[in-house]
């Protein structure tokens, strides 16, 4: 599941870069390092996961699956 | 300007004498103090292999670093001040790996001749290790794989490490029946299982801790290729490697003692390698951590946070607790984590607390101690209303159920709940719940 989030945030990167919407694209490029450590899910609060969530487009009502997911043990 | 150095610190002999991997090399002391006095800048000491007077490196610094000391010349030479801060360099291993000189040349284990080992749990323990990997890459594999496969008895931490399930782990003998299934093991067992493991490397240990086996928490460090490194699986019982190794999170128990920062780079760079051979994953380093940090602060600046209400959030640690498999002991640690991350905005608001504690539980027909998590919230912060907190009891299986003041009051003074103070650093406590504690209990 981590790696899906980080290439839908790959993919948004690049779409806001050809936009040139730098504002968003600043928002993934500080998910993208967000995303690098495997445990970044143990290492925030809840509230600031589902504000990723909600910036990679996933649907909310996938907020609390996508959640158990990613703080699963591996 | 030699001389009048050796007149103020007193040194009067022509020549000093170092004893160096059982033979002895003699310096001119001359030459010593006209290398401390500046002679070292006609060096290029970052050279990993570089000669000095006809020595090693690595040994002429241990030689100098003896000289230093037998001759008291931090503090006698400290107006000399380019010499002071060179000396400073020295002791610090900046230039040199020169532990590896002072190690014990000898293991030193009282048990080792008492440590039989379960062939079920040797051949889990070595499958799979790359036959090409270098002594300490073995040493490093052995101790991540016992992480992940031997877990620390709940029963044991929840009995404050007394009573009869602490005789049981007293003998020595058990250890021939961990298996990976059998595998609940304490401090000093993991020690002394790591330690046969070292033994049929050939690599030279010394087991920490002195008194009878079983007695007092044990580690142990070893010598591997140039690395002194510490092995200490349960530096914490619930942060430790046992838990760490299970869900791939940094180790802090296999520590470099090496002073040199190249020596400590190195051996990191082989924890990684190693730890990514078998989970295929990266540990992060010091500095990835604070820069983890760095941009979550900055996240939090750049976008509006989600709310979450807290019954939502009770909802989602509920699922994952039953979810989630790991031993007793690890789902404790995890449960604890993912605790503080889930309630993380009510602890910072001091609406929200997790606190260990051992509870009685009937196992068969015996009734034995575990430990559990007691959860507090309230809605107006502890401080403010204390009459309105709910406790939630969260059990070593992830089942949670509901407590009222009155009941974790009841079983406190029954003795069905204890706090554990042994093994832990600080006191834990339940808001709003005052339990005196036992006084013989350390």
């Amino acid at each position: 599941m981590l790696n899906k989030l980080r290439e839908k945030n790959q993919q948004l990167l690049r779409d806001y870069h050809q936009k040139k919407d730098y504002k968003n694209e600043t928002t993934q490029k500080i998910i993208e390092q967000l995303l690098k450590q495997d445990d970044c899910f143990l290492k925030m609060s809840i509230e600031q996961a589902f504000t990723i969530f909600r910036e990679l487009n996933c649907k909310r009502e996938r907020f609390e699956e996508i959640y158990l997911q990613v703080t699963k043990p591996n | 300007m030699i001389d009048l150095f050796k007149d103020i610190v007193g040194i009067k002999a022509k020549t000093f004498s170092v004893k160096i991997n059982n033979k002895t090399k003699k310096y001119s002391v001359d030459n010593l103090c006209m290398f401390l006095m500046g002679g070292y800048a006609n060096y290029d000491l970052t050279d990993p292999n570089l000669v000095i007077n006809g020595v090693k490196k690595d040994e002429f610094f241990y030689s100098l670093k003896k000289f230093i000391m037998h001759y008291n010349l931090r503090t006698q030479a400290f107006f000399f001040d380019s010499v002071n801060m060179f000396i400073d360099d020295v002791l610090n291993d900046k230039y040199a790996n020169t532990v590896q000189y002072s190690f014990s040349k000898v293991t030193k284990d009282d048990n080792l001749d008492d440590v039989v080992l379960n062939q079920k749990l040797i051949d889990c323990i070595l499958d799979g290790m790359p036959s090409n990997y270098s002594e300490a890459q073995k040493a490093t594999y052995i101790y991540i794989k016992l992480c992940k496969v031997l877990s620390y008895d709940p029963e044991f931490y929840a009995s404050n490490q007394r009573g009869m399930i602490a005789r049981s782990h007293q003998d020595i003998e058990r250890l021939a029946n961990i298996t990976p299934k059998n595998n609940q093991i304490v401090c000093y067992e993991f020690t002394q299982i790591f330690a046969k493991f070292l033994n049929m490397l050939n690599i030279t240990y010394v087991v920490s801790g002195s008194g009878e086996y079983g007695s007092m928490h044990n580690s142990l460090v070893f010598k591997v290729n140039d690395f002194i490194v510490k092995a200490d699986s349960v530096s914490s019982i619930i942060g430790g490697d046992l838990f760490n190794a299970k869900v791939n999170k940094n180790l802090v128990g296999l520590v470099c003692k090496n002073k040199n920062t190249n020596t400590k780079n190195k051996f990191s760079s082989i924890i990684n390698q190693v730890y990514h051979d078998i989970v295929k994953y990266e540990p992060q380093t010091e500095a990835e951590e604070s820069s983890f940090e760095n941009f979550l602060s900055m996240f939090g600046d750049w976008c509006e946070t989600e709310d979450i209400d807290i019954s939502t959030k009770v909802q989602i640690f509920k699922k994952q607790a039953q979810k989630v498999e790991l031993p007793a002991m690890e789902k404790i640690s995890y449960m604890r984590r993912l605790a503080k991350v889930v309630f993380a905005e009510e602890k910072l608001n001091k609406q929200f607390d997790v606190c260990i504690i051992s509870q009685k539980v009937i196992s068969g027909l015996s009734i034995k101690n575990m430990p559990a998590l007691i959860f507090s919230y309230c809605e107006d912060g502890f401080k403010y209303n204390e009459f309105a907190i709910k406790y939630k009891l969260v059990d070593e299986k992830g089942n949670i159920t509901d407590l009222t003041y009155d009941e974790i009051n009841r079983k406190f003074d029954e003795g069905k709940f204890k706090h554990i103070t042994s093994g832990v650093n600080v006191r834990h406590t339940i808001p709003g719940v005052d339990i005196e504690e036992d006084e013989d209990v350390k």
